[in-house]
């Protein structure tokens, strides 16, 4: 469905990303883990065209992406969150969904109050109904996240990029996380393609992994293999292990 | 439905002005400061919008107002097109420029944006001082007034002062109502998610750059046709009006208002036209004192005074009705500004 | 006009201008230093300069103090002045968000005008040079240069290059640096913040008393000496990238070359506006000025 090849992006003398290639199945849910610095938020970016990348190309569905501008790449079916959680913060939870909602919408006559009601829907779905109208800076980290999810929704994507959504969730959470991803999964039909540093809730969660470090590619494979691979535990642990 | 339509803030400003030019019909200085107070009204949602609504640090107002001024001007002077064409041609001319601003500054943000276009400002007014002579230099120009129009036994006097008083107050209010109207539905959720993270609205679809062009376009357009409602109104046009002095007056307008609010626009004028008026007694120590009632000003009130107003006529509509039975207590009159 | 005459017309040119640069590096680093430690575009920098002007013109005429203590004298007290305008005019601000800038830019706005027509008030007829004995002329064969303006020239040099120096080696210096790149992180190692903003902006305002005074000395100071100070000042930091201390430094002398070069090659008048075409075409290629600046 999406696929990169040779990736590469600098900044200034330092290599964010070296040649990364990649690709997401159809259906999957993809992992992308690697110390930080590796350059998976990176990917992520350059994959939405919020940066350009220097080298290589990107492909969604058979069509070429890499020069597309970022909202373009919307229409084309992909949504993101970020990793610092960028919710509009002067606007409630409803309205930062609706913003997503006016772009499904975009050229349909709809009514209005058929788009409230679908806003209102997607709060729904990740349990935020009772505080949409709550201005998002006012919300928790946690909640932020999750109306950075029901935002991305709003778009009605085909492929949704979650950037570190766990981060910062105790282990409860991080269960009702999981819990609440694979319940969106089926009946909107999403690839997920997933940035996490908690391996284990990974290694529930994704058929497959691919790990980075220093803007490298070094490996991927199912959760099992990555989690064995001897450099992917030198990455994350040093050296002398 | 009678009650509905006392509700509309555009029906009680009409109201409001209707009867002050009952009132004051005969005063004409009051009635020349109320004209200026609609036009500068009108030039001030161009600092609303771009400043308060998208957070695009526009610093070139005057020099939109003086686009249109001048246009209107110049096409009068040496096509002897009619006013009312005019109007919207220069509207358009100044829309125009407004678009090649646009795209220049795509990239640039924040105080670099003020920085560029508070040049675009000043270099504007320095090329009407020096192309002289099509633009008459710092001897200005005469702009003629709406002229007048024969229907056999009655002659409309379009020049006249009433007329332009209702005339600008209905440009103002039209205008307003346009933007409000405008940023009601999509582009003013749109231009709101672009002002505070604009990252976040790529990422959920937004068109950036038309959406900054956009808001620009608007800026530029409003600008130009108040401009032409200025030199048509004054009569004579000069490059000293369009000095950066005027970008400060427009957008203090905004500021003083509430630069979030639109009906700030027509609040923020009238401090801007009223208030050195009323500190003419002060005679020469006008603008310092100008310059100190803006700071407490922008201290105390910072979210400028249509809030304060808002809650004052609320307070008197409520005390009013309720005095007369016309409300129950439970129910309170409300209007939002 | 021979080729050789052309030459030395446009070295002294470009000396002039550099000259002229150093005259005003001193107000355009107070505003990037401004901004970049209180975030706030601050428009009574002019007037801050116009301000120490006329201090020292008042203490030499009016108390009969020589120069030298005059100008210290004005310094600090257009010091003080910053330091009174930051307490009262821009603290009540500090923490509201976006909403700041623009406010702060306003508060800057009204200070100007309230000086400005305050010196106005109190001199109608103010229009005049800064006296000064130092009227000798040195001469370097092709290029002759008051002697005025030379130590005008290094004055500037040294005061930015001690300021530099203070910024990197002194524990205060490196604070200010540290708010100026992280408030949150500098409260956290026990910076007092807000004292460190008024400093910077007292700090600011005395940098560009001094650079008015120096103005007087060769120009002359007039009332309304403060926006056109205040656009030149713009227009350097924003070349130079705001907040950025070395670029505002490199920016004044570009820009007092540019002045200098449009006063030979096109007219006197139209040196602002050549100013501002060079910065916008910069800007719309370069976003954030020439060098790095911050946003």
């Amino acid at each position: 469905m999406l696929r990169g090849e040779r990736i590469s992006k600098h900044f200034g003398g330092i290599s964010a990303l070296t040649n990364v290639d990649f690709h997401v199945e159809e259906g999957e849910i993809l992992g992308l883990i690697g110390p930080n610095g590796s350059g998976k938020s990176t990917l992520f970016n350059v994959i939405t065209n919020l940066l350009r990348p220097d080298g290589g190309n990107l492909f969604f569905k058979g069509k070429e992406i890499t020069h597309m501008k970022t909202h373009e790449i919307c229409k084309l079916g992909i949504a993101r969150t970020f990793q610092e959680v960028r919710t509009f913060k002067e606007m409630t939870a409803l309205e930062n969904v609706l913003a997503g909602v006016y772009f499904r919408y975009r050229g349909l006559a709809v009514g209005k109050a058929n788009q409230i009601k679908e806003a209102q829907d997607l709060l729904d779905s990740v349990n935020l109904s009772a505080k949409q109208n709550a201005l998002a800076k006012d919300l928790s980290l946690v909640d932020q996240r999750k109306l950075e999810i029901a935002r991305a929704l709003s778009l009605r994507p085909s492929l949704l990029l979650l950037d570190e959504v766990l981060a910062g969730l105790i282990p409860g959470e991080v269960e009702q996380a999981l819990e609440m991803i694979r319940r969106i999964k089926e009946p909107l039909a999403l690839t997920i393609f997933i940035i996490e540093h908690n391996i284990k809730a990974l290694t529930k969660l994704c058929t497959r992994i691919i790990v980075l470090n220093y803007g490298e590619k070094i490996t991927e494979g199912s959760p099992s293999e990555v989690v064995k691979n001897p450099s992917v535990i030198q990455a994350y642990l040093g050296e002398k292990v | 439905m009678m009650y509905r339509l006392f509700r509309n803030k555009y029906f009680l400003l009409f109201l409001l002005f209707l009867a002050t030019f009952v009132v004051l019909r005969d005063n004409s200085y009051l009635i020349y400061l109320l004209v200026m107070i609609f036009i500068y009204a009108t030039t001030a949602l161009t600092a609303i919008l771009p400043i308060g609504h998208v957070g695009q640090l526009v610093l070139c107002q005057g020099a939109f107002w003086g686009l249109g001024a001048y246009s209107y001007a110049l096409l009068i002077k040496y096509y002897g097109l009619s006013p009312w064409a005019c109007l919207p041609i220069s509207t358009l001319c100044s829309g125009l420029v407004g678009l090649g601003i646009a795209f220049s500054v795509m990239r640039t943000k924040g105080i670099y944006l003020g920085i560029v276009t508070l040049s675009f400002g000043v270099i504007f007014q320095l090329v009407l001082i020096n192309l002289n002579p099509l633009t008459g230099g710092t001897s200005g120009v005469n702009t003629p007034h709406f002229p007048r129009l024969n229907l056999g036994a009655y002659t409309i006097n379009f020049g006249s002062e009433p007329f332009y008083y209702f005339f600008c107050l209905v440009s103002f209010l039209g205008t307003m109502a346009f933007l409000e109207w405008l940023l009601k539905g999509k582009v003013g959720i749109y231009l709101r998610c672009i002002k505070q993270d604009e990252t976040a609205a790529k990422s959920i679809g937004i068109n950036f750059r038309f959406y900054h062009v956009l808001s620009f376009l608007l800026t530029a357009c409003m600008g130009g046709f108040a401009g032409s409602l200025f030199a048509s109104f004054q009569g004579f046009i000069s490059p000293t009006l369009f000095a950066f002095d005027s970008t400060l007056s427009i957008i203090l307008s905004g500021v003083v208002g509430g630069i979030t609010r639109l009906p700030g626009s027509i609040v923020g004028a009238s401090f801007v036209v009223i208030f050195p008026e009323i500190l003419r007694f002060l005679a020469d120590y006008r603008i310092t004192f100008y310059g100190l009632s803006l700071v407490f000003l922008l201290i105390f009130l910072p979210e400028g005074l249509t809030p304060l107003l808002e809650k004052g006529f609320r307070f008197l509509v409520n005390v009013i009705l309720s005095r007369r039975g016309y409300l129950k207590q439970s129910e309170k009159f409300k209007v939002d500004l | 006009m021979g080729t050789e005459a052309f030459w030395h017309l446009l070295l002294k040119n470009l000396l002039n201008g550099i000259v002229f640069g150093g005259l005003l590096s001193l107000t355009a680093v107070g505003l990037t230093l401004i901004f970049g430690v209180l975030d706030i575009p601050n428009f009574a920098q002019g007037e801050f300069a116009m301000i120490g002007g006329f201090l020292s013109i008042f203490f030499m005429k009016s108390l009969g103090f020589p120069l030298i203590p005059a100008s210290v004298c004005a310094v600090i007290l257009v010091f003080f002045i910053g330091v009174l305008c930051e307490r009262l005019c821009i603290s009540p601000f500090y923490g509201r968000g976006w909403q700041f800038f623009v406010l702060s830019f306003f508060v800057s706005l009204g200070l100007a005008f309230f000086f400005e027509d305050l010196v106005k008030n109190l001199r109608p007829t103010l229009c005049e040079v800064i006296p000064c004995t130092l009227t000798g002329v040195i001469d370097l064969g092709f290029y002759q240069i008051g002697t005025l303006r030379l130590i005008a020239f290094f004055i500037p040099i040294t005061i930015l290059f001690s300021l530099y120096v203070f910024s990197k080696r002194t524990l205060l210096g490196m604070a200010i640096n540290a708010v100026a790149q992280d408030t949150v992180g500098a409260t956290l190692v026990g910076i007092n913040r807000s004292r460190i903003y008024t400093l910077t902006f007292g700090l600011g305002a005395a940098l560009s008393g001094l650079s008015g005074i120096l103005y007087g000395l060769i120009f002359g100071i007039y009332p309304t000496m403060g926006m056109d100070l205040n656009f030149y000042g713009f227009a350097i930091v924003a070349f130079g990238g705001m907040g950025n201390f070395l670029g505002a430094i490199l920016a004044s002398f570009l820009i007092g070359m540019i002045d200098s070069l449009t006063a030979m090659f096109i007219e006197s008048n139209y040196k602002l506006m050549v100013i501002f075409v060079t910065l916008i075409l910069i800007l719309i290629f370069k976003p954030s000025g020439l060098l790095k600046g911050k946003s």
